[in-house]
């Protein structure tokens, strides 16, 4: 008798009828045998035949053939190897035609192609997924891959990987685009990582971000030893020195925070960030340009700006940003509860920080839900309670926004729902 | 099914045959519009990704290399198609719809939780919510199955997967979307009401 495992694992294949006449017999047999395995063929099944019903409806349903046909004449086929093709349409093709007819053609797409595999060979060696490329460099920078420690020099056009750190000396610079769109400028003596395509951490020295108003998503992070800084599309400048985090916007609005609380900044405005200050406050800058003058010494290497753009950006697909609302009402809300959907996986989540403001968007409360909540099988709510001073929460309508953090975890989770719990009056 | 193979097809298209780009349509718009479908459904635009995406895989059939893996490279021109797309409409899109997961309840809802059986559009969210919490190389081939019934063999064709692979994959995605379900709280009732 054929073990349960084994039949449990072809169950799928059973019922969408992709079983051998040979095994659906064996199957069959089984299944009117053991009741545990048939009572599990009976729950996919049910669960099978649902999932089938609901995608029913958007399911293509009529020939698009002539839709597409209707439009063809418009266009035309790239014209590069238009000779072979007519000189294909001349030959009917036999197996020794087809490779002969190659060979006119060959000298002639050889460069392509041996470019095509070069690039091919080191997108598939190099990385998975790049998430950004170097497309500025000045002197010598040191790039090192995650989990290694070897350094190597950086150069212009090579694909950056999630987790890859670079550090420039004192007399080099260096400008990566990273998918998004969003530009990355390194000064001199400066270190940093590229822990995704949305998430940039400076351990020291200067570096200035233009993160694109279109992007894809609008939150971008950048995380120093002091603080992070959360951003909606805009152009600013991070120091990290002494202790303290400078942060220059140039353009937009920034979200600056530390681990006590958070604050926006605006365009010629600038806010110092340390550990455990309570509050954090914007000043005006007179000349906000000067001060990030050294951002214009490097300049995009046009070549590969292009490949950057074609290849980096034209490929990501990020998902959007959480952000919810909730009512208030009469009675003071106590705690934000979230639930999500469990995945099931018990490593790799990614924690979320969570920031809650008014109506007016004033700050009022922020917090972070560890990854280990996700990591939990058995939750799927987690209740964020605001403490009693903060007297805000009578305000009408709160806006909740939830960003992920992905330094210990990548998988993100999908709020499903958001309430806002009140004090029972 | 594939009495004619892709590359013939592809040859004579090239050779100027418009109609046998139309054996090509044919043969994978179900994929094609369930790829579209997975990345940008909500927004209503899988016809148009999936018209864009064709067009896009005629102009450039000149520079496939290899016609009989027309499948594969069509996909991989749709999620292109499908990126871009999305890029150039999500920023205004964003403003226009509300977020899917966006919900305002009292608390009086919240203790009780949500009562009554869901609408079959919300059924529908929360299955999509099921497929995007699988593992990413599992999406695709639920999409093509589940939606566009394709057979084990065409899902191979077009992700360029072995067969064996599929079956493995749908099976594993099988139990996790079963069980997912499950934990949603999906009832018996619901299932029992649409067999």
């Amino acid at each position: 008798m054929a073990s349960c495992e084994k039949i449990r694992n072809q169950i799928q294949a059973l019922l969408d009828g992709e079983t051998a006449n040979s095994e659906k017999l064996i199957i069959e047999q089984h299944l009117e045998e053991c009741r545990a395995c048939r009572e599990l063929h009976e729950q996919q099944r049910s669960s099978s035949a649902y999932l089938y019903d609901l995608f029913r409806d958007r399911r293509l349903n009529y020939d698009m053939t002539k839709a597409v046909l209707a439009h063809l004449p418009e266009m035309e086929l790239d014209s590069d190897v238009a000779h072979t093709v007519t000189w294909r349409a001349k030959h009917p093709r036999t197996t020794v035609t087809a490779v002969l007819s190659w060979l006119p053609a060959f000298a002639a797409v050889l460069i392509v192609v041996s470019l095509s595999i070069l690039v091919l060979k080191r997108d598939a060696t190099e990385l998975a997924s790049p998430v950004g490329m170097v497309t500025g460099q000045q002197g010598s920078v040191l790039t090192s891959k995650a989990a290694l420690t070897d350094k190597a020099p950086a150069e212009v056009c090579a694909m950056v990987g999630a987790q890859d750190r670079f550090e420039t000396d004192g007399a080099s610079r260096l400008l990566i685009g990273l998918a998004g769109r969003s530009y990355v400028k390194a000064d001199e003596n400066t270190r940093f990582r590229v822990t995704n395509p949305r998430e940039v951490i400076v351990e020291k020295g200067q570096a200035w971000f233009d993160v694109a108003k279109d992007a894809q998503r609008s939150d971008f992070r950048v995380v120093t030893p002091d603080g992070a800084i959360t951003v909606f599309g805009t152009i600013f400048n991070v120091q990290v020195r002494d202790g303290k985090t400078i942060v220059t916007v140039v353009e937009g609005e920034v979200q600056v925070e530390n681990d006590r609380t958070f604050t926006a900044v605006k365009g010629s405005h600038q806010v110092e960030v340390a550990l455990g200050m309570k509050k954090l406050a914007s000043v005006p800058v007179a000349d906000v340009k000067m001060l990030t003058a050294w951002a214009s010494t490097i300049q995009p290497d046009p070549i590969a700006d292009k490949e950057f753009k074609d290849k980096i950006v034209a490929a990501s697909v990020i998902p959007a940003s959480q952000v919810f609302v909730v009512e208030g009402g009469e009675n003071k809300i106590r705690s934000i509860e979230f639930h999500w959907e469990n995945d099931q996986l018990t490593t790799g989540h990614c924690g979320y920080h969570v920031y809650i403001s008014d109506d007016r968007m004033n700050p009022l409360v922020k917090c972070f839900i560890s990854p280990d909540v996700f990591n939990d099988p058995a939750r799927q709510s987690y209740e964020v309670a605001v403490s009693p001073e903060q007297e805000l929460l009578e305000s009408g309508i709160l806006h909740i926004s939830v960003l992920p953090d992905y330094r210990m975890g990548t998988q993100e989770t999908q709020f499903v729902r958001v309430y806002g719990l009140r004090t029972p009056s | 099914m594939h009495r004619d193979k892709d590359a013939d097809l592809v040859f004579r298209c090239l050779a100027g045959d418009t109609d046998a780009f139309g054996g090509l349509v044919q043969r994978y718009q179900a994929a094609v519009y369930a790829t579209a479908y997975y990345y940008a459904g909500r927004y209503g635009a899988a016809e148009d990704i999936t018209q864009e995406s064709f067009w896009a895989a005629y102009r450039s059939l000149p520079h496939l290399k290899d016609p009989e893996r027309f499948g594969g490279w069509v996909k991989e021109i749709t999620t292109r198609t499908a990126a871009n797309w999305l890029r150039r409409n999500l920023p205004r899109l964003r403003h226009e719809t509300p977020l899917p997961h966006r919900r305002t309840i009292s608390m009086e809802d919240a203790r009780q939780g949500l009562t009554g059986s869901l609408t079959r559009q919300e059924q529908l969210e929360q299955v999509q919510r099921a497929v995007d919490a699988l593992p990413e190389r599992y999406r695709l081939p639920v999409m093509l199955r589940y939606m566009q019934e394709l057979s084990y063999e065409e899902i191979s064709r077009f992700t360029g997967e072995p067969q064996e692979e599929i079956r493995g994959i749908l099976q594993r995605a099988g139990a996790q979307l079963r069980s997912l379900l499950a934990e949603q709280g999906l009832k018996k009732e619901d299932v029992r009401g649409i067999l």
